[in-house]
């Protein structure tokens, strides 16, 4: 594209562009074709379409070699990949390898990704927990980061707009830690999970299990089944692509729902390098892709940029965007692009047994489990550590194999599967503060396959999360222990940040264009037509698992750019 | 029992279309299927045979060796374990013989299934048994366990496997003996 005709810019020319198509790349899309903008949606990784490219989704567990198992030779060539637990036989194409594209750990960092259409929206979690002004105001009321530009209010019609589209199941509540919402009926709970749940309301006041809301279909609407999804048959097989579209992807969702209003345009394998910035307009004009096949250069040209490429990408991509006006990448006049960077805190784990409830058992699966939402320093300070952590919980009692005896006693014994003791697990999900030394920047010297350059990424946790963890193994302690568990063992796993997959940061939302990157509508600053609405743009973590929040702010930022773009003021 | 175990193993090739034919049977080579790293020939390839037969004999359905179970852990062997692990599983897996010899004077194919169960039941006592033997045993148990339990026949003929499980209770009674459930992949 070195000399672009008039007709080949017309050809590249679309109302919008956004970057990348995991969850919140999607809901750009989606709402932003939905407003009639012709949108271009550029994906590095190769094209996944809904079912079609789902290879594993129907397959008996016989029909893996390995029998689900990863095999040493790949679990050896894949040491980071081979720390995530959802890698398995039957998802491993929708994992992104080490060798194929290396980092810089300048501390350990397990940097987790998935390259295809849809991104990690096929092999998430789907944990979907609002968040309250509890969080929206940590920074500003324990004195880090910077306050958000926006509150609670600001993002609840948002939250319920993309809670009604993309299905989540849940109980209404009514805790100040954790906002309701347009829920489909929730997971039910079992006999020691209520248990649990009674024991916390006996001996706390603010202590409360519930149904952990989930981005699975409990129940289809008339909206579900527009989208073609019907209900959530309780596999729990998500990570290799649902036949039913029982849980919410950018796949089953929000990208064919964006096709059918004929404004999109989806180019898989295309390697965004750059966004490109006009001096004379003083805005940015497009972007400058890179073919993962080829490799050649091209250019695509929009009114207005959605840069959703997974936040530590995005950073990447932002930082490589220089111009003579940005020379530390675009919207970075200050210097603080990247930095800042968070993520959550997984290390305390715990796990008991429980003599008790012996007339019940489990049967059956459910897709979701239960949640104790923070309760630490939630009203006030209470501890000698800032904000806190929230809390998976699940409680199950099987039937499991009998693998005892030799000959014809263990061929009967496995034709006879024994019920088992209940099984109790719980985790934190602590929240970190974000700080200037945690940081991504580019490698000064190195590039991968495409040119661009490696990231490194500087990250670790700090005395605060220490405090935290510990505080969480202690809490749970003696939550457990009040609940008459038994055979309580508890663990710091005392894995690299990264792992959690919710890395966040380094182009953070705020009121002041000297202490943040982004404003209250997640524009830059100092490039008003370029919206950052992925995990990139996160002031603070708060304790919830985040891709609810992207998609919120992510569907808030899109109509408001649409209704900027015919005001004329991008 | 042996026209028995005949018909059974043809029913199951003819169900499963997985006419494997062994080349021990032909010649003392290697084993019958490809394995990249471990060296194992055709002998000891039979000699797994029969200790996965007699882990998990055939009765009125078919066994671990009706099912080429000791194909599938060759295979894990081959693929999920270092070379010190493999090196210990044969190792292990070659002293079977004079472990049989010392217990019950002869080598493991020469014993009767009940003196085979006994040899079996043995190698799971860590003290009186060689540490080789005892990992190729841990091994071969865990593996060909895993190997029969979600081996086609299995889940399609004793414990139906369900890609759709039945919907959640999370007050299920105790007492209750409901259909066989073989754990998802989930």
């Amino acid at each position: 594209m070195a000399n672009p005709t008039i007709n080949g810019i017309k050809q590249h020319t679309y109302d919008a562009i956004v970057v990348g198509s995991g969850i919140s790349g999607g809901w750009a899309a989606k709402e932003l074709a939905e407003k009639g903008l012709k949108t271009l949606v550029l994906e590095r990784g190769r094209d996944v379409q809904h079912q079609i490219d789902y290879p594993t989704m129907n397959k008996m567990p016989y029909e893996f070699e390995h029998r689900g198992q990863i095999p040493l030779k790949t679990k050896q060539a894949n040491p980071i990949l081979g720390r995530a637990t959802a890698w398995q036989e039957d998802s491993d194409h929708f994992f992104v390898k080490d060798a194929e594209h290396p980092y810089v750990q300048k501390k350990p960092f397990d940097w987790i990704r998935g390259y295809q259409v849809g991104g990690k929206s096929l092999i998430w979690a789907r944990q979907t927990q609002r968040w309250s002004n509890h969080d929206f105001e940590g920074p500003a009321r324990d004195g880090f980061a910077v306050d958000w530009p926006i509150r609670y209010e600001d993002l609840a019609p948002w939250y319920s707009h993309v809670e009604s589209f993309a299905g989540i199941s849940g109980n209404s509540d009514g805790l100040p830690a954790l906002p309701d919402g347009e829920f489909l009926p929730p997971n039910p709970l079992n006999a020691v999970e209520d248990h649990f749940k009674n024991v916390l309301n006996a001996n706390y006041e603010n202590r409360h299990l519930i149904a952990s809301r989930f981005a699975n279909l409990t129940k289809s609407t008339a909206t579900q089944l527009a989208q073609g999804r019907t209900q959530c048959m309780s596999r729990r097989l998500c990570r290799r692509g649902c036949p039913f579209g029982g849980y919410f992807s950018s796949n089953s969702s929000t990208l064919p729902w964006a096709e059918k209003t004929g404004n999109l345009t989806m180019r898989p394998d295309s390697v965004v390098h750059s966004i490109i910035y006009d001096d004379k307009k003083e805005k940015a004009t497009g972007v400058r892709v890179i073919d993962r096949e080829t490799k050649q250069t091209t250019e695509y040209f929009a009114s207005i940029i959605f840069v959703n490429a997974a936040a530590y990408n995005t950073n990447l991509i932002l930082l490589n965007s220089k111009s003579d006006r940005f020379p530390q990448g675009l919207g970075n006049d200050t210097g603080l692009m990247g930095k800042f960077a968070a993520f959550h805190n997984y290390n305390a784990k715990i796990k008991a047994s429980y003599e008790g409830m012996k007339e019940f058992a489990t049967f059956g699966q459910r897709p979701g489990s239960t949640y104790i939402p923070r309760f630490r320093n939630l009203f006030t300070q209470e501890t000698d550590f800032l904000r806190g952590y929230a809390t998976g919980f699940s409680a199950s009692r099987n039937r499991g194999p009998d693998a005892s005896g030799e000959g014809e006693e263990l061929k009967t014994n496995l034709a006879n599967p024994k019920l088992r003791d209940w099984s109790i697990s719980g985790h934190a999900m602590g929240e970190t503060i974000p700080k200037e030394s945690n940081s991504v920047s580019l490698d000064s010297t190195r590039t991968d396959d495409w040119g661009m350059p490696l990231l490194n990424i500087d990250i670790d946790y700090d005395e605060n999360d220490r405090l935290m963890e510990n505080d969480a193994i202690d809490q749970l302690s003696e939550m457990f222990t009040a609940a008459g568990f038994t055979n309580i063992r508890t663990e710091l796993k005392g894995q690299a940040p990264g792992l959690d997959i919710h890395e966040m940061g380094g182009v953070r939302m705020g009121k002041d264009p000297k202490t943040s990157l982004l404003n209250q509508w997640n524009q830059l600053h100092s490039c008003k037509n370029v919206f950052v609405t992925d995990g990139a743009c996160m002031t603070s973590t708060s304790t919830q698992n985040p891709s609810l929040t992207y998609m919120a702010l992510t569907a808030r930022a899109a109509n408001y750019a649409v209704k900027a773009m015919r005001r004329g003021e991008v | 029992m042996m026209n028995r175990r005949v018909a059974i193993k043809n029913l199951v090739m003819l169900m499963t279309g997985a006419a494997i034919i062994p080349h021990h049977l032909r010649s003392n080579t290697g084993p019958s299927i490809r394995l990249s790293d471990l060296p194992i020939n055709a002998s000891q390839e039979a000699q797994l045979a029969e200790i996965v037969d007699a882990l998990i004999p055939t009765t009125d359905t078919p066994g671990a060796k009706d099912l080429n179970v000791h194909l599938f852990v060759l295979m894990m062997i081959n693929d999920c374990y270092d070379e010190a692990d493999q090196a210990v599983f044969i190792q292990g897996l070659d002293q079977v013989d004079s472990f049989a010899l010392k217990h019950s004077g002869k080598s493991f194919t020469h014993c009767d299934q009940t003196e085979r169960v006994e040899l079996l039941g043995k190698m799971k006592s860590k003290a009186t048994t060689p540490i080789e033997l005892w990992s190729f045993n841990r091994l071969m148990r865990l593996r060909t366990i895993e190997g029969y339990r979600e081996s086609e026949y299995v889940m399609t003929h004793i414990l139906p496997h369900q890609m759709i499980p039945p919907s959640y209770d999370g007050y299920y009674p105790a007492s209750n003996t409901p259909q066989p459930e073989v754990s998802t992949h989930g």
